[in-house]
C-alpha cells in the first residue's frame, strides 16, 4: 500500500535563507500517531485513515462477511479509536489496539443484530445481504455458505474461527485482540473449529471444500 | 492446531472476495472525508451531570428489570424439596429409601409433600415449577400435593403411572408382582400405564388395584353409582378373575435378637428363599439364597426365579449379585420373555446404582430390541433418553426424544423430551 503520510512534503527555499524541512513525527512511528490523535492534530485522523484503513476494514470483513454496513462500522472504529485513544497506555501497540477496537465493534454488531432478532425474523440490517451471486459462482456460494454457518457460532467463537482461519492471523496477535489469554483463545478456536467442521459437513458448499483442505487437520 | 499456508488454505478465494468487495464497498478515501467532518464537528466533551434525570430513569429501569426477572424466575424455577425430619436439601435423581421402621418425609417449597413409607425406596427423578416427576421403586407413598393452577406431579411405579392436580393419596407397588394400590383419600388423580392404556380416574374415596402381570384391575368404594359404571365397563373389557392380595410388607427384626429367618435356613435355605420373596422379605431371601449358594442355585432357578432373585439381591443393595441373577438368567435362556426384563433390570442397575449412563442406554436399548411391546417399553424408551442425555450422546436423545413425544405424548419422560427438543 502506498502511504501518503511518509510521503515528504516538499517547501520552497525562501530566499536568503536556508529552509528547513521539519518531517512531522506523527509521520513516522505508532507511538508519535497516537500522541498526536491524543492531542488532536488536525492530520492525524487522516493519518489514521492512510496507515490503518485497511487493516481495520479487513478485520470487519473477515468477521462480519460481506455486511452492508461495513461502511458505517468502519467510520464507528476510527470514530471510538479517535475518543478512546487517551485510555492507551503504550502508543507503540497502536496496532493491536486498533484491531481489538474493531473486533470489539464488529462483536457489539453481532450482538445487537441478535437481539433484533428475537423481536424480528431477520435483523433489519441483513434484510439485504442474501445477494445475488456474483460471476465466480463457486467462492460466492462457499463465501455465502461460510458465514451461514458462522451466523450459527455464538460470537466470541465466530470471531475467534474468523480470524484465525480466515484472516490467518497468529494466535497471540488474534488473543490480543480479543482481549483474552493465549490459552482462552486457543479453547475459543478449537470450540469453534470443531462446530465449524461439524456443521460444514452438512452444508453441499462447503463439504468437500472443507474436507479436502489439509489446513483442517490437527 | 495446524499452521495454515496458501497451499492448503480453504479461505484464501474468500477473501480474495472480500478484499475486493470491500475495497468498493467502503473507499478509504470517502471514510477519510467523513472522519475529518466527524471529528470537526464532534462536540466537546462534557462534564456528566451529577444529578441529572438520566442516572435516575436509569436506576427506576433497572429496579423495574431487577424486580420483573425476580417475579419471573420465582414463577419458572423449578421446586426445591427437602429430605427428612432434619430437612436436608434434596437432589434430583439420588435414591431414597425409608429405614425398616420409620418414615421419610420429603417436603416440597410449594407446600407439597410425599413421605416413603418404611422400606420404600423412590426417587425425585426430576423436579420443574409445576410440579415434580418421582418414581418409586418399590414400597408405599404418602402423597399430599397443594392445588395449584398447572400443577404437574407425575408418581412413575414400574410400568404404571399417576397424574395428579391437587389431591391427597397413598399408593404402594410391588414390583415383583407388578401390582399397584392406589387409595385416594381427597381430590382425583389419573392412573395410566400397563392395561390401564391412557388414563383412568381414580376418585376420593376409592381404592384401586392393579396387576400388570395378571391384568386384573379392581376398584372399590367412591360413588356407589360410579362404581357400579365402572365395574360394568370393566365386565366388558377385564376377564372374571378375582384380584390378588398384595404382599404382606416384611416385619422388621426386633432389635437385639437375630433375623428369624436365618436360623430356620441353613436346613432348606435352598426352598426358603423362595417362600421369602412371595412374602415379600427381599433381605431374608437373598440371605438363604446366600445360605443355599447363591451360584448354584442360580445355576437351577428357573427364568421366573432368576428375575425374583435378582430383584431380591438388588433390593439388598447387593448389586453385584443382583446383576450376576440377570446375566445368568439371559445366558440360560436367551429366547425367555424374562431375558428382555432382565436387560431392563440391568438398566435400571447401570444408571440408578452405578452411574454407568452408556452401559444402561445400551441396556434400555437390548429391552426395547426384544421386547418392544412390552409393559415397560415406553419407561424403557424414557429413561433411554436420559441416559443418552446424561452420557453426553445429545443428537441421539434428541433423536429418541422425538420418537418419544410421538408415542407417549403425555408419558412421564414427555417434558424432558420436549425440553431436549427445545419445544
Amino acid at each position: 500500500m502506498s502511504d501518503p503520510a511518509s510521503r515528504r512534503p516538499s517547501v520552497p527555499p525562501i530566499s536568503g535563507r536556508v529552509a528547513i524541512v521539519r518531517h512531522l513525527p506523527i509521520l513516522e512511528t505508532d507511538a508519535a500517531l497516537a500522541e498526536a490523535l491524543r492531542s488532536g492534530h488536525p492530520q492525524a485522523p487522516a493519518v489514521l485513515v492512510d496507515r490503518y484503513g485497511e487493516h481495520l476494514r479487513c478485520v470487519l470483513v473477515r468477521v462480519l462477511g460481506k455486511d452492508p454496513e461495513l461502511n458505517d462500522l468502519l467510520h464507528d472504529v476510527l470514530v471510538t479509536a479517535i475518543q478512546a485513544v487517551g485510555r492507551l497506555e503504550d502508543g507503540a501497540a497502536l496496532r493491536g489496539w486498533l484491531t481489538s477496537v474493531a473486533v470489539f465493534t464488529a462483536k457489539a454488531a453481532i450482538r445487537k443484530r441478535a437481539r433484533r432478532r428475537l423481536f424480528w425474523l431477520t435483523a433489519p440490517e441483513e434484510i439485504d445481504r442474501n445477494e445475488a451471486p456474483s460471476k465466480n459462482d463457486d467462492t460466492s456460494e462457499a463465501l455465502r455458505a461460510t458465514y451461514a454457518v458462522l451466523d450459527g457460532l455464538p460470537a466470541d467463537e465466530r470471531i475467534a474461527f474468523a480470524l484465525r482461519f480466515i484472516d490467518g492471523m497468529e494466535l497471540v496477535d488474534a488473543a490480543q485482540a480479543c482481549r483474552v489469554s493465549l490459552s482462552t483463545f486457543k479453547r475459543r478456536v478449537g470450540r469453534a473449529h470443531k462446530k465449524f467442521v461439524e456443521r460444514a459437513r452438512r452444508v453441499p458448499a462447503l463439504a468437500e471444500w472443507v474436507e479436502g483442505a489439509e489446513a483442517w487437520r490437527r | 492446531m495446524a499452521p495454515l499456508n496458501e497451499r492448503d488454505d480453504p479461505f484464501a478465494s474468500v477473501r480474495r472476495e472480500q478484499d475486493a468487495w470491500a475495497a468498493q464497498a467502503a473507499p478509504l478515501a470517502a471514510l477519510r472525508s467523513r472522519l475529518e467532518a466527524s471529528v470537526q464537528n464532534a462536540p466537546r466533551p462534557r462534564l456528566r451531570q451529577r444529578f441529572g434525570l438520566r442516572p435516575l430513569l436509569a436506576a427506576a429501569a433497572a429496579l423495574v428489570v431487577v424486580c420483573a426477572g425476580v417475579l419471573w424466575l420465582r414463577a419458572t424455577a423449578p421446586l426445591s424439596f427437602t429430605v427428612g425430619a432434619a430437612h436436608d436439601t434434596g437432589s434430583s435423581g439420588v435414591w431414597l429409601s425409608a429405614p425398616a421402621g420409620d418414615r421419610l418425609p420429603l417436603q416440597f417449597s410449594d407446600g407439597s409433600s410425599v413421605v416413603l413409607e418404611p422400606q420404600c425406596r423412590a426417587r425425585v427423578a426430576e423436579t420443574h415449577a409445576r410440579g415434580a416427576q418421582i418414581v418409586v421403586e418399590s414400597g408405599r407413598v404418602q402423597v399430599e400435593v397443594v392445588p395449584r393452577a398447572e400443577n404437574r406431579w407425575r408418581l412413575s411405579l414400574g410400568p404404571f403411572s399417576v397424574q395428579v392436580v391437587g389431591t391427597r393419596f397413598g399408593v404402594a407397588f410391588d414390583p415383583v408382582t407388578e401390582e399397584l394400590l392406589l387409595e385416594v383419600q381427597a381430590g382425583k388423580v389419573l392412573a395410566s400405564g400397563c392395561h390401564l392404556g391412557d388414563g383412568r380416574p381414580v376418585h376420593a374415596g376409592e381404592r384401586m388395584r392393579a396387576s400388570c402381570k395378571t391384568r386384573r384391575l379392581e376398584i372399590v368404594g367412591g360413588d356407589p353409582e360410579r362404581s357400579r359404571l365402572e365395574a360394568t365397563a370393566r365386565t366388558e373389557a377385564m376377564p372374571e378373575t378375582p384380584p390378588a392380595e398384595l404382599p404382606a410388607p416384611a416385619k422388621p427384626a426386633a432389635a437385639g435378637t437375630a433375623a428369624p429367618s436365618s436360623v430356620d435356613l441353613a436346613a432348606s435355605a435352598g426352598v426358603k428363599w423362595r417362600g421369602l420373596i412371595a412374602r415379600g422379605d427381599y433381605k431374608g431371601a437373598f440371605a438363604a439364597a446366600k445360605l443355599a449358594g447363591f451360584e448354584r442355585e442360580c445355576q437351577s432357578a428357573s427364568s421366573a426365579e432368576l428375575i425374583a432373585l435378582g430383584d431380591a439381591a438388588r433390593f439388598s443393595a447387593q448389586t453385584a449379585a443382583a446383576e450376576h441373577a440377570y446375566l445368568t438368567l439371559r445366558r440360560r435362556f436367551p429366547g425367555d420373555g424374562r431375558a428382555a426384563l432382565a436387560a431392563f433390570s440391568l438398566a435400571r442397575i447401570a444408571f440408578d446404582q452405578r452411574g454407568a449412563h452408556t452401559a444402561a442406554a445400551r441396556w434400555f436399548e437390548t429391552y426395547l430390541r426384544e421386547s418392544p411391546g412390552g409393559p415397560l417399553a415406553r419407561e424403557a424408551l424414557g429413561r433411554l433418553m436420559e441416559s443418552l442425555q446424561r452420557s453426553g450422546q445429545t443428537e441421539r436423545a434428541r433423536a429418541v426424544a422425538e420418537d418419544y413425544v410421538g408415542r407417549h405424548p403425555r408419558g412421564p419422560h414427555a417434558e424432558l423430551a420436549r425440553r431436549l427438543l427445545g419445544e
